[in-house]
């Protein structure tokens, strides 16, 4: 049994140091068995000591045989563990400067132990807190120690076997003590480690980052060449990876819908009569279905490569989601795992993969510079910023816009809701530090981020609304964020907005609520006689449609952590 | 542009300029304002890219042409600051320098004594901004126009 303090133990030099000693095993073995080779009988020599020299070489070739299947078995397991080895380290590494941030302590046992020590009484929401690092915690040791065991259970497994003399059998069938190469190899694939299987689906964020933490560098880029579906939508894995694997399920995706619709194409074509039409008519839906979903993956495709046609090094395709009626997708402008300030941008109605999804990147992609622009006069410049477009649900679909209220209901926010909360907190678990990271939400996809900070607790720390019917809330105070850290921005003529006002069925308007930043769509004169740009309408306040809105200001001040409160920034 | 084919919008689009000529053409306005700000408002010689050019697709109305993109070219950043009583003069030139480009009349978000943010819009949507605050900024950011090897222009070439 694997315990922490041994985990904490575990060095990979000293099985970096066996495979060398394991290599000049090897060679030795390969030395002898060339003597072996040479020392084959004379023609001439026939009779009983013939044939008992023959058989006395026969079994040693099968022994030569043997032993170079058990040396390139354990050979490959050790080495494999020793680049696992490292996997684990660093887990426990990332788990033990957690813990000792937020003062508390793993025991030897792997049991999270509280550390801090206050003769002061804990107020309830830092209590709260620490209870979600501490199930972090726990989750995380749980899944390093899931590593650690399934590495010990494989080598042992490796050296059993070749201790019992049962890696690989020579059974005499080739005397030719040549092919000890291919015996060694032989033995090597008996030596392969397993991966150990991701947690269940429903995991935690923290256990999926504790999993993907203690893997190694080669077993991490296994699982991405060939099961990319267990790695690109798990909320917890590193961006990078996750937009690597989705670049591959996308490729998949591509060629199997691709044969769908044909076969449906084909099944068409074959029918005929009353009976066929209405089959055609069922067969025409389905086939209309899979026809949006490649588009979408056209789209993908279009945001995944630049106008020369290799892969963006500046996006990242954190989700992709092909199941359901829609594609479902997240995509981020920069490095999620590592910018200072990421914000995570969900849209709202009619919002479809196809459809609008290259239009949102290219006005996050905007936003990240106007962000940036504004880290630089600040003299901030040395901070980064990743904007996330996430549409990992399906908002409702339709095309009257006057009477959409009477036929949407919250539903579709209410499940994308809890998985924006799970999106949020994996891009906090996949890296060492938090970001200082913002939730904004345009019309019903403010409603689904109001739910998801409503029922979560997660890492955002500033929430911007816009154009929004209501967040399911009737305060800010029931939003898990820090206070005064709210903000809404309601332009002229924009008649979602002002939903909450006449129905309240989303919660009271975020513009009222006590607590909420109310911030500036106008356009001012400024005393030079120049204009800023207001935003009128719904769809406008941060869309990259060639002019720059007060609102885009007030919203790349928010993500970087510097809201401008002023009524009138331009006076 | 309801109704508008994604070929009727490819064809309006050529004829913009490719993006490589945009892209030339902003280099060049943003040169020409470095060096006018050093040397008529004392900022110093020195900047830096701080950040990397980012290219997406283009938004609405044509999200649906595959062949346009729109860049946000790398910000210029200088450590110093346009000092008050320069500010009026690096605006003018900011305006002049922009104005001979073709750019359009200028739009401030901010402008106040510790903070003044002023852009110019060129015919397609791009623009270039010149800010300051404790350190100074010259973006931009281009319209929506055809990659150079899609613009029929390119396709006629001779070879």
């Amino acid at each position: 049994m694997v315990t922490w303090s041994d985990a904490k133990r575990w060095e990979p030099g000293p099985l970096h140091d066996l495979v060398g000693e394991l290599n000049s095993e090897f060679n030795e073995l390969s030395d002898t068995s060339d003597e072996l080779d040479a020392s084959a009988a004379p023609a001439e020599w026939t009779g009983g000591g013939s044939e008992a020299a023959a058989n006395r070489r026969g079994d040693l070739v099968d022994q030569c045989q043997e032993w170079a299947g058990e040396i390139g078995a354990v050979r490959r397991a050790v080495g494999d563990v020793a680049d696992a080895v490292t996997g684990v380290q660093n887990a426990v590494r990332e788990i033990e400067s957690l813990a000792a941030a937020q003062q508390f302590v793993v025991t030897d046992d792997g049991t999270v132990m509280e550390a801090l020590c206050t003769a002061e009484p804990v107020p309830g929401e830092i209590q709260t807190e620490r209870n979600r690092i501490k199930a972090e915690l726990v989750d995380r040791v749980e899944q390093c120690l899931r590593q650690a065991k399934d590495l010990d259970a494989d080598l042992a497994s490796v050296l059993k076997a070749a201790a019992a003399g049962k890696t690989v059998a020579a059974d005499g069938e080739s005397t030719e003590p040549s092919s000890l190469g291919a015996w060694g190899n032989t033995g090597a694939i008996a030596g392969s480690l397993s991966i150990v299987a991701p947690p269940p689906v429903g995991a935690s964020p923290a256990e999926n980052a504790g999993w993907w933490t203690a893997l190694s560098s080669a077993q991490r880029a296994k699982l991405i060449e060939t099961n990319p579906e267990l790695v690109g939508n798990r909320d917890g894995v590193v961006a990078k990876d996750r937009s690597a694997a989705n670049l591959k399920l996308a490729e998949k995706a591509s060629i199997s819908l691709k044969s769908e619709a044909q076969a449906i194409r084909d099944k068409m074509a074959n029918l005929a009569g009353p009976g066929g039409e209405l089959q055609k008519s069922a067969l025409k839906q389905d086939l209309e279905r899979i026809e949006a979903k490649l588009r979408s993956l056209d789209s993908i495709d279009q945001i995944m490569h630049d106008r020369n046609g290799n892969v963006r090094s500046d996006v990242q395709l954190m989700s992709l989601d092909m199941t359901g009626d829609r594609a479902k997708a997240a995509v981020a402008n920069g490095d999620v795992d590592n910018a200072d300030h990421v914000a995570v941008f969900a849209p709202g109605m009619n919002s479809t993969v196809d459809g609008s999804l290259g239009g949102y990147v290219n006005d996050t992609a905007d936003l990240r510079q106007h962000a940036q622009d504004e880290l630089i006069v600040m003299g901030r410049s040395d901070e980064s910023v990743a904007t996330v477009t996430w549409l990992g649900y399906e908002p409702p679909q339709t095309d009257d816009s006057d009477t959409w209220l009477d036929v949407v209901t919250g539903d579709a926010a209410e499940d994308g809701g809890q998985k924006l909360a799970k999106f949020y907190n994996g891009i906090d678990a996949a890296r060492p530090t938090d970001p200082h990271m913002t939730a904004l939400g345009h019309s019903y996809g403010s409603l689904a981020t109001g739910i998801a900070l409503r029922d979560n607790v997660t890492g955002v720390d500033d929430a911007a609304f816009f154009g929004s019917p209501g967040l399911g809330v009737d305060s800010t105070s029931e939003l898990r964020i820090p206070e005064g850290h709210a903000f809404t921005w309601e332009a002229r003529e924009d008649p979602v907005a002002d939903v909450a006002n006449v129905t309240e069925r989303f919660g009271l308007d975020p513009a009222g609520m006590e607590g909420m930043h109310h911030m500036s769509t106008e356009g001012y004169q400024t005393p030079s006689g120049e204009s800023t740009e207001a935003s009128t309408g719904h769809s406008e306040y941060m869309r990259n449609d060639g002019v720059f809105q007060t609102s885009e200001y007030g919203m790349s001040r928010v993500i970087i952590g510097s809201p401008d409160l002023r009524p009138n920034p331009a006076g | 542009m309801t109704g508008v084919s994604p070929k009727q919008k490819f064809d309006e689009l050529a004829k913009r300029p490719d993006i490589e000529a945009v892209l030339k053409r902003y280099e060049q306005v943003r040169t020409e304002i470095r060096e006018r700000l050093a040397t008529e408002v004392g900022l110093p010689q020195k900047w830096e890219q701080p950040y990397k050019e980012s290219e997406t697709p283009c938004g609405q109305p044509y999200s649906d042409v595959r062949e346009a993109i729109a860049v946000q070219m790398a910000s210029w950043a200088n450590d110093g600051r346009i000092a008050e009583d320069k500010w009026s003069r690096a605006q003018e030139l900011f305006i002049e320098l922009t104005g001979r480009h073709g750019f359009g009349e200028p739009q401030v978000v901010v402008d106040n004594p510790s903070k003044h943010e002023i852009r110019v819009y060129d015919a397609y949507g791009g623009s270039i901004m010149l800010g300051t605050e404790k350190a100074t900024v010259l973006s931009a950011r281009t319209g929506c126009h055809l990659a150079q090897g899609a613009h029929p222009r390119a396709k006629n070439a001779p070879a």
